[in-house]
Order: structure tokens, then C-alpha cells, then sequence
């Protein structure tokens, strides 16, 4: 099934909620629309649903044009946030919604639904719930009594709706390769929403980045990552930190390092430099001229060490980077980079004298210069 | 000692129950009793004779006849308003809940009094209607609709909450699980609002059995015909008919503990199942 959105634009209100969002989806992908709170992810899903009409655009479901037609006659499978189970029906009476209010010519016999609905939540590994009500449920269990409930009506387009958004990080966890898993088998066309870019990034073939009710960028999540297309992918992914620069002659200079100099199509004046932390390297001071970064603290973190590095008193912040161990530390790392126009020039002071820094896992001093080199500039786009 | 800020010495607290106590006996229970003693002041024969007289029959006949319209009536109205109010945000929403507590907050006879301004001989349609037969003041037609306006808000105040409460969730799911409007209506909105629903209900029906005011402007008083089970009592009260007065009024008052009963029963029920009370 291929989905085809068209222009769509929606408002509540005064209030944007879609401002022109077009894309395609491709039989038997899994994609997830990403974005803040508010950033028009859910609205989009409702549309797609058919709870919700836009003001203009159109979507078409394998060349079907959806517009004004009601949800009931979609047959798209959509599990709410909440999960929206019907708390005075059992389990299986809520499976078997879907199938009960088929018109009388096409529904399964009783004994034909029962096996169904016993079969779907076999599938679900909740086989034994049936005669239990929703109440009397964890919420991963109801996760999936709302997922078989949707897939009973054999959905071709399931629309997940933040799926595990109430559920805690370890069940998650297992549950998103648990669906991942189930929409290959079942063959189907999946479109998740979500805010959590790590779930995105895991589990989606493709990730739609939405923002204010456009998208942002569309991608598949490693190219996301390494080459977003605008400043607000770069940081809504992941961490980024950011540094003043100054552009000239299409040249970026991070100000007070030197070595920082990167090629950028950004016009001419004050620019912001955003660089993911782990490729950012501490090597040591060579002589007076080198920038040091001034670090505070040391924090172990994971596979590498997590530094707070305060900046020079242009932006008097304190930011995370990763600081790679000592011995490893002495090369100067590749970097990604994003440069953006500010809308005034910050004065920056003179670098200050070298400090140095005390690493509390190595218990040595241990003098850093940081260098990075931005290699992949993308201009913002609008 | 424990001295909590919310805690009065026992003194108070003995005095404040005291006093509770006394006003209820005073106020509701002795009145109640009074009703029973005098309706078997004669007797148990005597009482049982007040119901062998065709206007007393006719009143409770009346009476059931009344209430057995107007409530269902109310209750339908009363489910479609509060699904409006309770689902939808429109203009004017403010204005209908206020037009639905309305009757709460007009005097009875005052609810009556419209019908007759309305409908009576010198009422804005009343000589419209007359010459085309039809009799809704002095008639039964015009009992039930002021029962019905004054008995209308009960279902429809107790349901806007509740529906506000459960949200549109449920609904939208079966909707996309391919329900139809109707569906949806009678599989997953009407089960769970059934308990606040019959709650209602029961009020409705205590209210519209009881209900004197404004059933008394619009009845015209005509005895085996246009009186309630209230009106009878007046009637038959000032006819010095004590036992037979009181003895439609314990029946009236006994519907009500029925009533009451019921309702205890619905609220620990509804109290168990969703934590919250209307």
C-alpha cells in the first residue's frame, strides 16, 4: 500500500498544526514521523486516520484519494497513545471489535472470530488474557491487546500513535524490536509516531523529521544523522554543541581555534558552528597561541568520557563533549559540522592562559587544546 | 497529644453531631413517621380502602403515566445534550448548559405557568390548538410537559461530566476499527455511561413522581382525570381525608426511600468501579 500525502495543510484555530507537509510512503516501509510536542506528528497521523480533515491538500492510499472519506472505510489500523481499549469489554471482546461490526454479508461466523481473535493474541504472546478486562492489565499487555485489535480489521497501513510513549524504558525496550519484527511478518505498511529519536533511529527505515507542522527532513536514519539538512536535525538529533564562528571568503573560523576553519556555503558574518560532542578531541596545549578549552569537570560516561567544557565568556555555557582517553586523545578528530548565521556579532575575549584540567578517572593532570575540524557544512535551509 | 489543624476539641465536635443529629430527626425523620402513623391511624382496613376509590387509582395510574413519558423523554434528551456538551467545543456551549440548569433554578410554578402562557385558552397558540382539537392544558398533554421541563436537567448534568471525563478515545478507536456512528453509539458510548445513565434516571423519575408546582398550575385540578399522586394528596387533605392523604403520601414517600435505595446501591457501585463519585 503506498501513501501519498499531498500539500497538506491543516489549522485549529489561528494555530498551525500541518503548513504543507508532502511525502510519499512506500508499500512495506516503516517510517516514523519524529518531532517535538506540538510539531503537527499526531495531527498528521489523525489525518491519515481519517479522524481529522485538512483544509486543503490531499492523501491517497494506492491511488485512492481519501478526502472525505470517514475512517470506518479505511481500513487503516490505528493504535491511540492511550491505548483507547474499551474498559467495560474483555480483552477478546475488544480484539474481536473490528469483526463483530462488520456488516452481517462479510463477518466471520462466531466460532470463526473466536479462532481469530485467539490467534491474534497468540500472536501477541498474551494468549491467555482473553478473559480479562483492560483494567486488570500491565500496560505493555494493553500495548498489545490495542495493537491486535487493530490488526484484526487486516489493516494494509497500521498507524502507531507514540506506542510506547507510557510504558517504562526496559519494556520498551523489547518491545521495539518486538514490533519491528512483527511488521515484517505481517507485511505491512507501517507509521509510527514518536518523540524519542533513539526509538526513531532504531527501528525505522526511514525517519520524517517534522517540525511546526513541515518536514524538515526525510531520510534514512544514518544519513539523517551524519547529513541533516537543517540546524534544528542536527540538534533535534542527538547531541550538538555549538560554537560561535565567524564566516569569510566561505571559510568558517570558530573563534579563539585557530586550527577550526571549514569550508562553508553560509553568507558572509557572525555564524553558529554545531558539532556533535564525540567529535570533538582534547589534545594537548603545543604553545601560548593554541586555544585551550577550560573543563571543569570529568565525568565518566559510557565508552568514552563525558566533559563538561565551559566556554570562553562569548557564550558563558556550559556544554557536554565526549573526551576519548588520554592515550588516544592526542589526535585531531574529524567533525561534522553546522554553521549558521546569528543575528548579531558577540564580541568573544581574548583566550585566556592555558589551564589545566583534572581527569577524576585517570587521576592525572592532563592539559587539553580543543581542535576540531568541520568537514560536512550544510547551509540552513530558510 | 496529636493536634492536627484540622481536628476540633471534643467538645465542639459532640456539639456539631448533636446538632446534625437533632435536624435530621427533626427535619426528615419525623416527618416520615408522622406520614406512616397517620396513614394507619385507622387502621390497616381503612388505609387499604383509600385505594379502592377511582380517583386514588386514577391518580397513581396518572402519575405512572407521566413519569413513564416524560423520563424516557428526559433521558434521551438528556444523553443527546450531554454528548454534545461533553464531546464537542462550539459557540454557544456555555448558553446550553446554562438553558439545561435552568430549570433547576426557576420556581415550579413558574415552569408551569409557561405552559399555561403557552398553551391555554388566552396563550400564545392555546386558541390555535383548541379549534383544531387538541388539549394540553387542563389535559394530560401539559402534566407531562412540565414534568419534563422541570424534571429535565437531572440526566443531562450527571452525564456532561462523566462523558467530559471518558473523552472521545474510545469512540475514535471504533470508529477506525470500522464501526458506524450507531455502532459506536450503542457497543462503546452507551456502556460506559450506563451506570450514570440509570442514576440519572432514578433521579428523574423520583422528581417527576414527586413533583407538585408546576403539574399543579397546568392539571386544572379535575379529580379521576388530571390529578397526580401530589395533587390528590392536597386534594384530599383539605377534604380533612387524613388517612386517605397520608396514605398516598406513604406511598409516594415509599418510592422515594425506593428511589434512594437504589441510588445508594448505584453509587457504591459506580464509587468501586471508576474511584470517582458523580
Amino acid at each position: 500500500m503506498t501513501v501519498d500525502l499531498r500539500d497538506l495543510r491543516k489549522s485549529f484555530g489561528g494555530a498551525t498544526a500541518l503548513g504543507g507537509v508532502s511525502l510519499t510512503i512506500q508499500r512495506g516501509e516503516f517510517l516514523a514521523l519524529l518531532g517535538p510536542s506540538g510539531s503537527g506528528k499526531t495531527t498528521l497521523l489523525r489525518v491519515l486516520a481519517g479522524l481529522e480533515f485538512v483544509d486543503t491538500g490531499d492523501v491517497v492510499i494506492d491511488g485512492r484519494h481519501m478526502q472525505g472519506v470517514p475512517a470506518r472505510e479505511r481500513r487503516v489500523g490505528l493504535v491511540f497513545q492511550h491505548y483507547a481499549l474499551f474498559r467495560h469489554m474483555t480483552i477478546a471482546r475488544n480484539v474481536a471489535f473490528g469483526l463483530e461490526v462488520l456488516p452481517r454479508h462479510r463477518r466471520p461466523s462466531p466460532g470463526e472470530i473466536r479462532d481469530r481473535v485467539q490467534s491474534l493474541l497468540e500472536l501477541m504472546h498474551i494468549g491467555e488474557l482473553g478473559a480479562r478486562y483492560p483494567e486488570q492489565i500491565s500496560g505493555g499487555q494493553r500495548q498489545r491487546v490495542a495493537l491486535a485489535r487493530a490488526l484484526a480489521i487486516e489493516p494494509e497501513l497500521l498507524l502507531l500513535d507514540e506506542p510506547f510513549g507510557a510504558l517504562d524504558a526496559k519494556v520498551r525496550k523489547s518491545l521495539r524490536i518486538w514490533l519491528r519484527e512483527l511488521h515484517e511478518r505481517m507485511n505491512l505498511t507501517s507509521i509510527f509516531v514518536t518523540h524519542d529519536q533513539a526509538e526513531a533511529m532504531e527501528m525505522a527505515d526511514r525517519v520524517a523529521v517534522l517540525r511546526a507542522g513541515r518536514i524538515e527532513q526525510v531520510d534514512v536514519p544514518d544519513k539523517l544523522y551524519a547529513e541533516p539538512a537543517s540546524a534544528f536535525v542536527h540538534e533535534f538529533l542527538g547531541e550538538s554543541v555549538r560554537f560561535e564562528c565567524i564566516v569569510g571568503q566561505g571559510r568558517a573560523r570558530i573563534s579563539g581555534l585557530p586550527d577550526a576553519i571549514a569550508a562553508t556555503d553560509c553568507p558572509p558574518g557572525p555564524a553558529i558552528a554545531l558539532i556533535r560532542p564525540h567529535e570533538i578531541g582534547c589534545v594537548p596545549g603545543r604553545d601560548q597561541r593554541t586555544w585551550t578549552a577550560c573543563m571543569p569537570a570529568v565525568r565518566c560516561g559510557g565508552y568514552g568520557f563525558r566533559l563538561l567544557v565551559r566556554r570562553w565568556r562569548c557564550c558563558a555555557r556550559t556544554a557536554y563533549g565526549h573526551l576519548r582517553p588520554a592515550s588516544h586523545a592526542i589526535s585531531t578528530c574529524r567533525a561534522h559540522g553546522f554553521i549558521r548565521r546569528t543575528a548579531r556579532p558577540r564580541s568573544c575575549g581574548a583566550p585566556r592562559p592555558q589551564k589545566s584540567i583534572r581527569c577524576c578517572t585517570q587521576r592525572r593532570r592532563l592539559r587539553a587544546e580543543l581542535v576540531c575540524h568541520a568537514e560536512h557544512i550544510v547551509r540552513r535551509s530558510a | 497529644m496529636n493536634q492536627s489543624a484540622t481536628k476540633e476539641s471534643p467538645a465542639v465536635r459532640a456539639g456539631l453531631t448533636t446538632l446534625t443529629v437533632v435536624l435530621l430527626v427533626v427535619l426528615l425523620l419525623m416527618p416520615l413517621v408522622v406520614v406512616f402513623t397517620e396513614a394507619l391511624w385507622r387502621g390497616f382496613g381503612a388505609m387499604l380502602d383509600t385505594f379502592a376509590e377511582d380517583d386514588a387509582i386514577s391518580a397513581i395510574r396518572l402519575t405512572l403515566l407521566v413519569a413513564a413519558v416524560s423520563v424516557p423523554m428526559n433521558a434521551v434528551c438528556g444523553v443527546a445534550a450531554a454528548w454534545c456538551i461533553g464531546r464537542f467545543r462550539f459557540i454557544g456551549r456555555g448558553l446550553l448548559i446554562t438553558l439545561i440548569e435552568l430549570p433547576l433554578s426557576v420556581s415550579p410554578v413558574i415552569s408551569g405557568l409557561v405552559w399555561v402562557l403557552l398553551f391555554g385558552a388566552n396563550g400564545w397558540f392555546g386558541p390555535m390548538l383548541s379549534r383544531a382539537g387538541i388539549h394540553i392544558i387542563f389535559a394530560v398533554p401539559g402534566l407531562i410537559l412540565a414534568t419534563a421541563f422541570v424534571t429535565f436537567p437531572f440526566v443531562a448534568r450527571i452525564l456532561i461530566p462523566l462523558m467530559e471525563q471518558q473523552g472521545v478515545a474510545e469512540e475514535e478507536a471504533a470508529l477506525t476499527l470500522g464501526a458506524t456512528g450507531w455502532q459506536t453509539f450503542w457497543r462503546v458510548t452507551l456502556p460506559n455511561i450506563r451506570w450514570g445513565l440509570l442514576y440519572g434516571v432514578l433521579l428523574c423519575n423520583a422528581r417527576a413522581m414527586g413533583e407538585f408546582g408546576a403539574v399543579s398550575v397546568v392539571s386544572g385540578h379535575v379529580r379521576g382525570q388530571t390529578m397526580t399522586m401530589p395533587l390528590q394528596v392536597e386534594a384530599l387533605f383539605n377534604d380533612y381525608e387524613w388517612v386517605g392523604a397520608f396514605t398516598i403520601a406513604g406511598l409516594l414517600s415509599l418510592l422515594a426511600l425506593l428511589t434512594l435505595a437504589v441510588k445508594a446501591m448505584l453509587e457504591w457501585r459506580l464509587g468501586e468501579r471508576s474511584g470517582a463519585i458523580l
